[in-house]
C-alpha cells in the first residue's frame, strides 16, 4: 500500500508540473532560509557548550545602583573567587580572570603585539574545559615567569618548533617560558585569548598586583570570577551564598546591590548591557529569537501556500478519493496518503533547500556578518532532525488538506454529472491569504523601518564632525611620554591638518572612566555621576565641537591642568547656573590603595556631542586636561585633509614607527568606528530585509498558483459573462478583487502588529524616527502592487480568452 | 443477497428537502442481473449508492448478505464494502495517475492480498477482459471502451458477491457498449449478482429483470420471463 501511495504521489507531483513548481519552490526557499537561520542560531546558541560541566558553571555578575539606575558588572573584588572555594558550600570550584595594558611580546628579533592575552590561576582548567595539546595540566599557571600559548599563538611565534621551553619576553611581565599549548579554542566560547600569564608572574612584576587580589574594598572590579557548581546546587542559592560571603567582608560602601550568577552557557548571548568581564563576540538573544521566528514564518507561509493550493485543488482530487473509497479505503488510509504526499514534497524541497542553503551560504555569511559553514548539518543527530522536521513540516502542511479529501463522501464525488467542488473552508483559505500578506507587510514595515532609522542614525548630526578623522593608538608609556613631541610632527606633513591627544574618542565606547561629582552646592551623599575623558588644548577643534561658554584649553596656561571643561548635559545634571568659574570635587581611587579628593575648575562649557552611541541618551561629560591622574591618554586623533588620507596615514605611520619602533602601528577612522556600534542592527536590518524579501516572493508565488487556480475554475463564467458582453477590464477586475481585498485584509491586521513591534525595538533608541503613517502605507501599498501584478497577469489570461472557446470546451 | 424494506433517502439543506428515495422494498437473490430504470432524477443512482454502502438510507432496512448494515459507521461500511462489491462507473473513474495493470491492484492492496496471490489475480482479471496487453498503460492513453473494461477488470479482480454498474455504457459507442454488455453478462452467467442502472432498454434486455423508478419509489417490475424462470428455478 506505501508503495501504492508513493507511486500516486510521485506521479501526480510529475503530472502537475504548475502545482510542483509553486509548491517546491516556496518550501525549497523556505526550507534554505531555515537551515541558514537554524545554522546560524545553532551556532549563537552552541557558544560555551563544549565545556563538558557547562551548566554547572556560572559567572558572578554585581548589580550596583547609580544615580542613573542599575548597573550590571561582571567583576568581582579580587579575593572572592578562593574564599568562596574554602567558605561556600556547593562551589566545587572557582577562578579568577583579568586583564592589564596591552602588551608586545618579543621573540629574537620578532615582536608581537599582543592585547588579548589573560592572566589566570591554576584553577582555571578545573573550571574550563581547554584542553591541552602540550604541557601538564596540573603543573601548570603555577610558577612565575610562565606562559601557557594557544595552539594559534604557538603556530605564529613558533611555526613548527617545539614550543615547550622555549622563552620569550613580555613586556611589563618579563621572561616567561613556555609550559603548556592549548588545543585550539573553539570558534563558540565567550573567552578568546592568545596566551594565559600566571598570577604568580604578574605578582613578580607589577607591584600592587598582590594587593588588588587581596582587597575586598577595591572598587576596581578588575576580576572575572567563575565558580563550578556541586551536582545539585542551584544557581539562586549558591548566589544568595556568595552574596553573604561578599557581605561579610566587603565594607558596606563597597558591598553592591546585589549578586547574580550568570550560567556560562548565557554569558554570549545574554551579556546586553553587562559590563566588564570578557565576551570576546557579544551576541543578542533578542535577535537571535527574531531571526528564528523569521524562519518559522518563511516556512509557515511555503507551507500555507501548499494547503491554500492543495485545498483548492481538491476537486481534481475527488474522484480519486472516491474510487478509494468505493473499494474499502478508509478515512485514515487516504489521510495517510495525502500527508505522505505532502512529506514526500517537504523531502523533496528539503533537498533543494539544502543545495540552495549551500550556493546562498556565502550571500548570507556576508548579509550575517557571520562566517558559518555547513558542515553542522552533516552530523548523523541533524540529519535525524532534518528528516523529523520533513515529516513535522509534511505533517502540518498536508493534514488540513488531507482531511478536506478524506471527508469527501464516494457517492457525492462519483458521479459522472456531479459538478467538482473546491474543498475546505473558502474562509479558512482566504485567512491563510490574509496570514500571508499580513507576515510580508509587517516584516516590509519592518525593512522600512530599520533602514529609516539606520539611515538617521547616520545622517544624524553628532555635535562634531567624525569625518576625515583618524585615532592612532597609544600603545606604551614611552609613546605617552613623547606625545606633545609626536604629535609636533604629526603636524608637520601637509595633509595633516589638526591633531589631538585624548583618553577617548567618539566610537571608543568602552570603559569611558566615570567620575563621582560634587559641586559647591552637592550635599553629602548626593554627588553627580559623569564621564570623564583626559583631553589636550586642540580636542575641540580637531573634532569641531561648538563652544557654548568660557572658554578650552589653552597650552601656554600652565594652571589649565586642574581646570575642566563640561558638556551642557552635565551643566544641567550638577544644577550650574553660572558654571564658568565655579569649582567641581572629585573623589579619587588610586591603583596603590589611596585617595584622594581632585579639586578642579570649571573654565568653559561645550555643547553636547554623541560620544556613546545614539543607543543612549547624551550623558554629563567631563573634559580634562590631558595630565590629570584620573585617565591616562590613549589615542592621538588627527584631521585630515580628504584628499591625501594615503599621504597622512603615510606620514602618521612614519612618525609613530620613529617615536615607537617596537609597536606596530595601530590606527581608524573614526566614523568607522562608530559604525561599528551599529553592526549587529544593520545585519540584523539587513537579514530581515532579505526575510521580508523572501516572504513576499513566497505569498506571491502562492497568490499566483491560487489566482490561476481560480482563473482556470472560473474559466466558463467568464465565458458567459464574455458573451453577454462583459469586457476584459471587468473580467480582470473582477478575478482580482477577491484577492486584492485580502491583502487589504492583511494590511489592517498587520499594520498595528507591526507599528507596536518597531516602537519596541525603536525604544532601544535614544535618537529615533516618527514612525509616521507613511511609512506603513508604503509597505502596505508595496504588498498590494507586488500582488496586483501577480493575480492581474492570470486575470487578464483569462479575460483575453476567447469566450467560443471556453464555451465549447464545457 | 439484498433486502430492503421501506428504504428512504432525503437530501436535506436549511431550506430544501429532497426526497431522492420514498420507500423502496427490494429483494434480490443471489446471482442475479437486475436492470435499475426511470427518468433523471427518480433516484436510481441513489438507490445503487445505498446497495454499494456509499451512502447510508435515512430511513428504512437494508440487509446485505443477510445483515442489517443500515445504520453502520462509515468504516464499517467501508469493510463490508471491501472484497464484496465493484463498481463499474459511468465514468469509468479510474485514477489517472496509476497504470492499467496498479488501478486493477488496488482493492487487492485495500484487502491486502499478498502480492504473490495479488499478481494472479490481478492479470486474470486483465485476461477476462482482454486488456493484458496494455497494463502498462495510463488511464489516458486508453478509449473509453478500453477504460470501462478496465474499470469492470477492477471491479472483479476481488471476486465480489455483487457487481453495481451506473450506466456502465453511457460514455461509450455502440461497439465498446456491446462488448462491455458481453463481460457483464458473462460475470453474471459465471454467479455473480448484478444491479445495473440504465438508461437504455438494449443494456436492460441483458438483464432478467428490470426494475422501474419514478420519484424514488418501484412502480414496475418487468420480467424475461425465461431468464428468470432458468435462473430462479
Amino acid at each position: 500500500m506505501l508503495r501504492n501511495y508513493l507511486t500516486v504521489a510521485f506521479r501526480t507531483l510529475r503530472n502537475q508540473p504548475v502545482y510542483t513548481g509553486i509548491n517546491t519552490l516556496g518550501l525549497s526557499v523556505g526550507m534554505a532560509a531555515c537551515l541558514l537561520i537554524a545554522l546560524y542560531v545553532g551556532h549563537e546558541w552552541s557558544f560555551d557548550r563544549f565545556h563538558q560541566d557547562a551548566d554547572r558553571i556560572a559567572r558572578i555578575v554585581e548589580t550596583r545602583t547609580t544615580p542613573d539606575g542599575a548597573e550590571r558588572v561582571a567583576g568581582t573584588a579580587g579575593p572572592v573567587a578562593p574564599t568562596a572555594v574554602q567558605e561556600v558550600p556547593g562551589v566545587a570550584a572557582a577562578t579568577r580572570i583579568a586583564q592589564l595594558f596591552r602588551v608586545t611580546v618579543e621573540r629574537g628579533d620578532t615582536r608581537f603585539y599582543v592585547g588579548d592575552y589573560l592572566i589566570a590561576e591554576p584553577s582555571f582548567f578545573d573550571v574550563f574545559d581547554f584542553p591541552l595539546a602540550q604541557g601538564d595540566p596540573q603543573a601548570v599557571l603555577r610558577e612565575p615567569g610562565t606562559v601557557v600559548l594557544t595552539h594559534a599563538t604557538a603556530q605564529r611565534y613558533f611555526g613548527d618548533e617545539n614550543p615547550i621551553g622555549q622563552t620569550m619576553s613580555i613586556e611589563g611581565y618579563g621572561e616567561a617560558t613556555v609550559t603548556a599549548v592549548l588545543a585550539p579554542l573553539p570558534a563558540a566560547s565567550h573567552l578568546q585569548f592568545s596566551m594565559l600569564l600566571p598570577f604568580e608572574t604578574v605578582a613578580q612584576q607589577v607591584p600592587w598586583w598582590t594587593r588588588l587580589t587581596e582587597d575586598w574594598a577595591s572598587g576596581f572590579r578588575s576580576f572575572a570570577t567563575y565558580a563550578k557548581l556541586e551536582d545539585g546546587a542551584t544557581h539562586t542559592a549558591m548566589a544568595e551564598q556568595v552574596a553573604t560571603l561578599m557581605a561579610r567582608n566587603t565594607p558596606a560602601d563597597a558591598m553592591p546591590s546585589a549578586v547574580t550568577l550568570q550560567p556560562l552557557t548565557d554569558i554570549h548571548l545574554h551579556s546586553v548591557g553587562i559590563q566588564g568581564g570578557f565576551n570576546a563576540q557579544p551576541g543578542n538573544a533578542t535577535y537571535v529569537l527574531i531571526l528564528g521566528l523569521l524562519a518559522l514564518f518563511i516556512l509557515g507561509l511555503a507551507c500555507i501556500n501548499y494547503m491554500n493550493l492543495a485545498t483548492a485543488r481538491a476537486a481534481d482530487r475527488q474522484r480519486e478519493v472516491g474510487v478509494r473509497k468505493a473499494l474499502g479505503a478508509h478515512r485514515g488510509q487516504l489521510i495517510g496518503r495525502f500527508v505522505g504526499e505532502a512529506v514526500l514534497l517537504c523531502g523533496m524541497a528539503l533537498l533543494i533547500g539544502a543545495l540552495l542553503a549551500r550556493g546562498a551560504l556565502p550571500a548570507f555569511n556576508a548579509l550575517a556578518g557571520t562566517s558559518l559553514s555547513l558542515s553542522p548539518l552533516m552530523q548523523p543527530a541533524v540529519i535525524v532532525a532534518l528528516v523529523v522536521g520533513v515529516v513535522v513540516v509534511g505533517a502540518l502542511a498536508g493534514a488540513y488538506p488531507a482531511f478536506v479529501l478524506a471527508r469527501f463522501r464516494p457517492a457525492a464525488v462519483l458521479k459522472a454529472s456531479q459538478g467538482a467542488t473546491e474543498g475546505g473552508s473558502v474562509w479558512l483559505r482566504r485567512g491563510l491569504v490574509v496570514t500571508q500578506f499580513g507576515v510580508s507587510i509587517a516584516l516590509i514595515a519592518a525593512t522600512l523601518v530599520v533602514t529609516q532609522q539606520l539611515g538617521y542614525i547616520q545622517s544624524k548630526e553628532l555635535g562634531f564632525d567624525e569625518e576625515h578623522l583618524v585615532a592612532v593608538d597609544i600603545n606604551s608609556d614611552d609613546v605617552r611620554r613623547a606625545k606633545t613631541a609626536m604629535k609636533t610632527e604629526m603636524r608637520r606633513h601637509p595633509a595633516v591638518q589638526r591633531v589631538s591627544i585624548s583618553s577617548r574618542i567618539p566610537g571608543d565606547w568602552k570603559d569611558i572612566p566615570e567620575v563621582e561629582v560634587m559641586t559647591p552646592s552637592t550635599q553629602p551623599g548626593e554627588a553627580s555621576s559623569a564621564y570623564f575623558m583626559s583631553v589636550d588644548a586642540d580636542f575641540r577643534t580637531t573634532f569641531d565641537i561648538a563652544l557654548q561658554d568660557g572658554r578650552f584649553f589653552e597650552p601656554a596656561r600652565g594652571t589649565d591642568t586642574t581646570a575642566v571643561v563640561l558638556n551642557e548635559t552635565a551643566v544641567q545634571a550638577f544644577g550650574l547656573t553660572d558654571p564658568v568659574g565655579t569649582t567641581v570635587r572629585v573623589p579619587q581611587e588610586n591603583q596603590d590603595g589611596t585617595s584622594e579628593v581632585l579639586t578642579w575648575r570649571v573654565i568653559g562649557t561645550v555643547e553636547d556631542f554623541h560620544f556613546q552611541p545614539l543607543y543612549a541618551p547624551i550623558r554629563p561629560l567631563v573634559l580634562g586636561h590631558q595630565n590629570n591622574p584620573v585617565a591616562e591618554v590613549d589615542y592621538f586623533t588627527a584631521r585630515v585633509d580628504a584628499g591625501q588620507v594615503t599621504a597622512a596615514l603615510d606620514h602618521l605611520q612614519a612618525v609613530s614607527e620613529r617615536f615607537d619602533p617596537a609597536r606596530p602601528f595601530e590606527y581608524s577612522f573614526v566614523d568607522a568606528r562608530m559604525a561599528e556600534a551599529y553592526q549587529a542592527d544593520r545585519a540584523v536590518g539587513r537579514v530581515v530585509g532579505a526575510a521580508s524579501g523572501l516572504a513576499i516572493l513566497i505569498a506571491c508565488v502562492g497568490l499566483f498558483g491560487l489566482a490561476a487556480f481560480t482563473a482556470e475554475r472560473r474559466r466558463k463564467e467568464m465565458g458567459i459573462r464574455k458573451a453577454l458582453g462583459a469586457t476584459s477590464a471587468s473580467i480582470v477586475a473582477l478575478l482580482s478583487a477577491d484577492l486584492l481585498k485580502l491583502v487589504g485584509i492583511a494590511f489592517v491586521v498587520a499594520t498595528p502588529l507591526a507599528y507596536g513591534g518597531m516602537q519596541q525595538w525603536l525604544a532601544s533608541f535614544a535618537y529615533r524616527v516618527d514612525l509616521g503613517a507613511g511609512l506603513f502605507m508604503l509597505a502596505g501599498g508595496a504588498a498590494l502592487l507586488i500582488a496586483l501584478l501577480t493575480v492581474s497577469t492570470q486575470a487578464l489570461r483569462a479575460a483575453r480568452t476567447d469566450p467560443a472557446v471556453t464555451l465549447r470546451s464545457e | 443477497m439484498i433486502q430492503t424494506e421501506n428504504l428512504q433517502k432525503a437530501y436535506r439543506t436549511d431550506e430544501v428537502e429532497t426526497i431522492a428515495l420514498a420507500g423502496v422494498d427490494l429483494s434480490i437473490e443471489d446471482g442475479e442481473f437486475v436492470s435499475v430504470m426511470g427518468p433523471s432524477g427518480c433516484g436510481k443512482s441513489t438507490l445503487l449508492n445505498l446497495l454499494g454502502l456509499l451512502d447510508t438510507p435515512t430511513a428504512g432496512i437494508y440487509q446485505f448478505d443477510r445483515e442489517n448494515v443500515s445504520g453502520l459507521s462509515e468504516r464499517q461500511r467501508a469493510k463490508r464494502r471491501k472484497g464484496a462489491i465493484g463498481f463499474v462507473f459511468q465514468s469509468f473513474n479510474l485514477i489517472d495517475e496509476l497504470t492499467v495493470y496498479e488501478n486493477v491492484e488496488l482493492p487487492l492492496l485495500y484487502l491486502g492480498t499478498d502480492r504473490k496471490t495479488s499478481k494472479q489475480k490481478v492479470e486474470a482479471a486483465l485476461d477476462r477482459v482482454k486488456m493484458t496487453h496494455r497494463r502498462g498503460h495510463f488511464p489516458q492513453q486508453l478509449s473509453g471502451g478500453q477504460q470501462q473494461r478496465v474499470a469492470v477488470a477492477r471491479a472483479v479482480v476481488a471476486d465480489p458477491k455483487l457487481i453495481l454498474a451506473d450506466e456502465p455504457t453511457g460514455n461509450l459507442d455502440s461497439t465498446n457498449g456491446t462488448q462491455v454488455m458481453n463481460l457483464l453478462r458473462d460475470l453474471n452467467e459465471a454467479g455473480t449478482t448484478i444491479v445495473m442502472v440504465t438508461h437504455s432498454p438494449a443494456d436492460a434486455e441483458y438483464s432478467a429483470r428490470t426494475i422501474h423508478l419514478f420519484d424514488g419509489k418501484v412502480v414496475s417490475e418487468n420480467f424475461i420471463a425465461q431468464e428468470y424462470a432458468a435462473h430462479t428455478a
